[in-house]
């Protein structure tokens, strides 16, 4: 963006220089023709040299942009401007530099800035001083002195309206950075809470496992075999997609939780589509509500019920055990929080958790489509 | 004292349910195979057949069609253990009040059999799930409209049902009596017998992987 803007005033700089050279090109022409002029030659070589030069300037700010900006070209800048002021005073003519001289005045406020400009416009203003003083035209006050005012009359609004759109503009680069960073993080931050409820439902779950059967040399080889499996397809290949319809995957997770927990699980499934990354999220929240229920809850059996529509999609655990209070249940217990709310919420659903002392626990995960 | 009849081809089950249905039911008699048991229930006419869907020899259907075509009267509560979705609602279709699966406990199914004996219907969360996926996936272009859809009412119902609430639970929850929550399955078993549309049939087959 920072370019875009530069580049069009760059544009504007030099259409001006362009401008002024053919405007003192038909000044000269009229200033040769006319007869009080003492000495044309001077007019055709003060016009040889603002066209050459203002073709070089046009030329670098296509090839070597940068050149514009340095403090040397500024400077011969400033002094050719100079000498198209004092042009009219050697040839013994009338003015004839038009707005040659404002032309300098503009790219150096461009080039450089403020101090550059400070420069320019006192070397224009000296100029017209030793004119006022010195030269061919000294008696012409009211030109004359009417130049020397020009300048940093012109030069006060030309840097003032380029630090303005300037300083805009930096404003705006900054505020896109911070807003490209702050969204870089909050991806990040995603990525690490997906993460982190990834690790919690399978590796905390199986080291809970592990720990429980330490006795048993053959199950925790068993865990810890079917762990590194699944960590090695979660970090290394795609996220475990393997069954792609919302009802398999549902009985698959159901017959998992089983099979790791010795609670029977009852499932019915409503309603059948492909596996969406909103459902995939669906079935881990549900399968944490699942495994919940398996361990704690202390029920013969735990139901699970899906139904699809087209419009949403819910999923509702349920077990008829021993039930708790979730307002006592501590912080860093993440399973509720992060694994089925939070990922929920992530996803565009909603959690809700009812439960009753002695009768039992429903988990109700919604999610519109 | 309800009178009963298993039939089911797996000893184990059928000693199981003897030895652990509560006292309100009385055990008259069991069968293993299809033809004894058409002949014994005919003759020893129980209330209640507790009916395995999965049997040899044309399986539980044939049990209950060659019963119901000589005594309309007796009622059959199917079990099975697979849950194959055109099996239970065959046998659903041909005339059981009810179908419960067999992981069910004893109390539970003490309570199905006084509810089929009572008239009204049981549906386990599978049959009920069954259901709804049946009369949401169809599309309806069908004669009868009253029989064709479920009510919000019957869907809301059937959901709980699947949810895992008892009667009961449902009846508290929905604001309604256990009566009412009974007229809604029976008009939903009705519902599933009576509609004719071949889809419905066509639906259970299609759904063979469950």
């Amino acid at each position: 963006m920072q370019a875009d803007l530069e580049t069009s005033l760059r544009r504007i700089v030099v259409g001006y220089r362009a401008i002024a050279a053919v405007w003192l090109l038909i000044l000269a022409v009229i200033t040769v023709r006319d007869p009080v002029t003492e000495r044309p030659e001077i007019v055709w070589a003060v016009v040889g040299v603002v066209m050459v030069w203002s073709a070089v300037t046009i030329g670098a700010s296509y090839r070597t942009p940068q050149v514009l900006s340095s403090w040397a070209f500024l400077v011969v800048d400033a002094l050719i401007a100079a000498g198209t002021l004092i042009g009219p005073d050697l040839a013994g003519s009338a003015n004839f530099y038009g707005g040659y001289p404002i032309s300098a005045v503009v790219l150096s406020v461009f080039g450089r800035g403020l101090w550059m400009a400070v420069a320019t416009v006192s070397v224009l203003s000296i100029t017209a001083i030793w004119r006022l003083t010195q030269g061919a035209n000294a008696g012409d006050v009211t030109v004359v002195s009417s130049t020397l005012l020009v300048y940093p009359f012109i030069a006060a609004p030309v840097i003032w309206g380029v630090g303005v759109l300037r300083r805009f503009q930096r404003l705006r680069n900054e505020a896109e950075t911070a807003l490209e960073q702050e969204r870089g993080e909050r991806i990040r931050a995603e990525e690490r809470s997906e993460m982190a409820a990834h690790l919690h439902d399978s590796v905390l779950q199986t080291l809970a496992l592990i720990q429980r059967s330490s006795g048993d040399k053959e199950a925790v080889v068993t865990l810890a075999r079917g762990q590194e499996r699944d960590l090695r397809t979660w970090l290394f290949g795609n996220r475990p997609s393997v069954i792609d319809r919302f009802e398999d995957a549902v009985v698959a997770m159901c017959a998992e939780v089983e099979e790791s927990y010795q609670t029977p699980i009852e499932v019915v499934v409503v309603g059948d589509t492909e596996m969406t990354d909103q459902l995939q999220a669906l079935l881990a929240a549900g399968r944490e509500a699942t495994i919940n229920a398996s361990r704690h809850a202390d029920s013969p059996y735990i139901s699970v019920y899906a139904e699809l529509s087209d419009v949403k999609a819910e999923l509702f655990v349920r077990d008829r055990g021993r039930g708790f209070d979730i307002d006592t249940v501590p912080e860093e217990r993440q399973g509720i929080r992060s694994s089925i709310k939070d990922r929920m919420r992530r996803h565009g659903g909603e959690a809700t958790i009812v439960s009753t002392s002695g009768v039992g626990t429903e988990v109700t995960l919604k999610m519109a489509l | 004292m309800i009178r009963v009849f298993i039939v089911d081809d797996h000893d184990l089950f059928r000693s199981g349910v003897r030895s652990e249905l509560p006292d309100v039911v009385e055990v008259i008699g069991d069968a293993s195979e299809v033809e004894p048991a058409i002949e014994m229930i005919l003759d020893r006419v129980p209330d209640v057949v507790l009916l395995d869907v999965h049997m040899p020899d044309g399986g539980g259907k044939r049990v209950l069609e060659e019963v119901h075509a000589a005594n309309e009267d007796i009622v059959f509560l199917a079990l099975s253990a697979s849950d194959a979705a055109e099996d239970v609602v065959a046998i659903v279709r041909a005339g059981a009040r009810g179908y419960v699966t067999k992981t069910i406990s004893p109390e539970e199914l003490g309570e199905a059999i006084q509810r089929v004996h009572d008239g009204d219907a049981v549906f386990s969360p599978k049959l009920a799930g069954f259901v709804l996926d049946a009369f949401s996936s169809i599309a309806i272009v069908d004669i009868d409209p009253e029989l064709d859809q479920l009510t919000d009412r019957e869907r809301e119902v059937l959901q709980h049902i699947a949810r895992g609430y008892t009667y009961k639970e449902i009846g508290e929850r929905l604001f309604i009596s256990v009566k009412t929550v009974e007229t809604h399955v029976s008009a939903v078993l009705r519902k599933l017998q009576l509609s004719n549309r071949h889809e419905l049939t066509r639906w259970a087959t299609d759904r063979k992987l469950i």
